[in-house]
């Protein structure tokens, strides 16, 4: 006859056994689970955003040691929007400071985006060869002058607050010791880039 | 009567009390196994309780502090800096594509010789790249244009390539002093890259004024290029152009 004592330590296994199976290994895997997911967030939380949040912080710092007289002449140096009237005024100023005769001044537009080069009227502008490129807008200008005028207005024009740049020029002799200069002006307004929601950090 | 009770031969044995033996109680390495197993069982399932609920917690407070840092994140403040930094990046570019047309008149003066004039000059900006002049020069012997021809060809790195084309050679009657003029024309295509063409516009404010330039001079009435003359003072209205070279483009 099997003693009673028996049947109770077997009883005693078995519910043990039962109890790791079902609870105990359970349990521990999904401690592992939660454990993974807490290292995910914490790595998350380290070494993304608060990469990205720190990185932020450090650009605001920069960005607002940048004095307001540098920012202005940044903003002046690249408008949101290139006012025709004011460019051709200013031209005017600029020809009468650099002592050549005015002759004409027109704002033809702004050159159409596309890659590589384009040509617009008599002559070819170069626009943006990415669309992450401020947005080029085209002006003509007539003056007379004597060589050495000619080349103060191109100075003037290199000094300007915002870009004048030269894609076109023609000289030629007129009588009386004078050159007759035509030239195709171009300069750039800011575009906010189209799809770039990236900042990369070196 | 006789007592039967001493009768027997069997020895009768007196009442001594009997001495009972110690009990001994058996322990089986079954039931230790089994009192093991069930009480570390136990002991294990309070222990996973608690440390899962402790776990869950402390994933709680990570995915709180996640979202805290997540909301601490400034869209406004993101927008600000890459419009500050796209901004920057393209006035960068601008400023470094930038080429001196009075650069390109100086390398020009210097790569032409005195017996030659430049009656009308061409120059078109091909992009980011290089600029194309196109000058009709008038000189008086094939010797000079020769000459010229070797002076542009030895004027790199400023002056890319060069190409003389269009060459005429022609006699004309000059009626005050009765003599023959020849006259020989020709067209040249130079190529100058930006990448050589320096920035004067930087120096020049440095300088507040420009410097006088005195450049040799052709006898001829006919206007060249390279005519004398001093380059003015532009004057107090040059306070409006200011130049842009402050901007610094690293900061960001």
């Amino acid at each position: 006859m099997i003693p009673k004592g028996l049947f109770t330590q077997i009883a005693m296994v078995i519910v043990s056994v039962a109890i790791i199976i079902t609870y105990v290994k359970p349990t521990f895997t999904q401690i592992g689970e939660v454990q993974d997911e807490i290292g995910v967030y914490r790595s998350e939380r380290e070494d993304k955003v608060g990469v990205v949040i720190d990185k932020l912080e450090v650009l605001i710092s920069k960005l607002n040691s940048v004095s307001v007289e540098d920012e202005r002449r940044l903003r002046a140096y690249l408008p949101e929007k290139i006012d025709d009237i004011a460019v051709l005024r200013d031209l005017i100023l600029i020809t009468e400071a650099a002592g050549v005769e005015y002759i004409d001044s027109s704002y033809v537009g702004n050159v159409t985006q596309d890659r590589g080069r384009q040509s617009r009227g008599a002559s070819n502008v170069t626009v943006s060869e990415s669309l992450n490129q401020p947005k080029p807008h085209q002006l003509s200008l007539s003056v007379e002058g004597t060589y050495n005028q000619l080349k103060n207005l191109f100075l003037l024009l290199e000094k300007n607050k915002y870009p004048l740049e030269v894609h076109a020029l023609s000289i030629s002799a007129k009588e009386g010791g004078f050159l007759s200069a035509t030239m195709s002006l171009v300069t750039y307004e800011y575009q906010a880039p189209i799809t770039d929601n990236t900042l990369s950090y070196e | 009567m006789p007592d039967l009770s001493n009768s027997s031969f069997i020895p009768k044995q007196g009442p001594t009390k009997k001495r009972r033996g110690q009990a001994t109680r058996q322990v089986y390495v079954f039931t230790i196994i089994s009192y093991v197993m069930i009480f570390s069982t136990l002991l294990a399932v309070g222990g996973v309780y608690f440390y899962s609920e402790y776990i869950e917690r402390q994933r709680d407070n990570e995915i709180a502090a996640l979202d805290a840092a997540i909301n601490s994140y400034s869209e406004s403040d993101m927008q600000k800096v890459l419009e500050f930094d796209h901004r920057l990046n393209q006035a960068s570019s601008r400023l470094s594509n930038s080429a001196s047309i009075v650069s390109v008149l100086e390398s020009l003066e210097d790569a032409v010789i005195e017996t030659v004039q430049i009656e009308s000059l061409e120059m078109t900006r091909q992009g980011d790249e290089l600029f194309d002049l196109s000058a009709k020069i008038k000189t008086d012997s094939f010797d000079s244009t020769m000459f010229q021809r070797g002076v542009l060809q030895r004027g790199k790195p400023t002056i890319e390539t060069v190409v003389l084309s269009d060459l005429h050679r022609q006699t004309v009657n000059n009626e005050e002093s009765a003599t023959k003029e020849t006259t020989v024309s020709f067209l040249a295509k130079i190529t100058v890259p930006l990448s050589v063409v320096p920035n004067l516009a930087g120096a020049s404010v440095a300088e507040e004024t420009p410097q006088p330039i005195t450049i040799t001079v052709d006898d001829s009435e006919t206007p060249t290029l390279n005519a004398v003359e001093e380059i003015k003072d532009p004057g107090d209205e040059t306070v409006i152009y200011e130049a842009t070279a402050s901007i610094n483009s690293d900061d960001i």
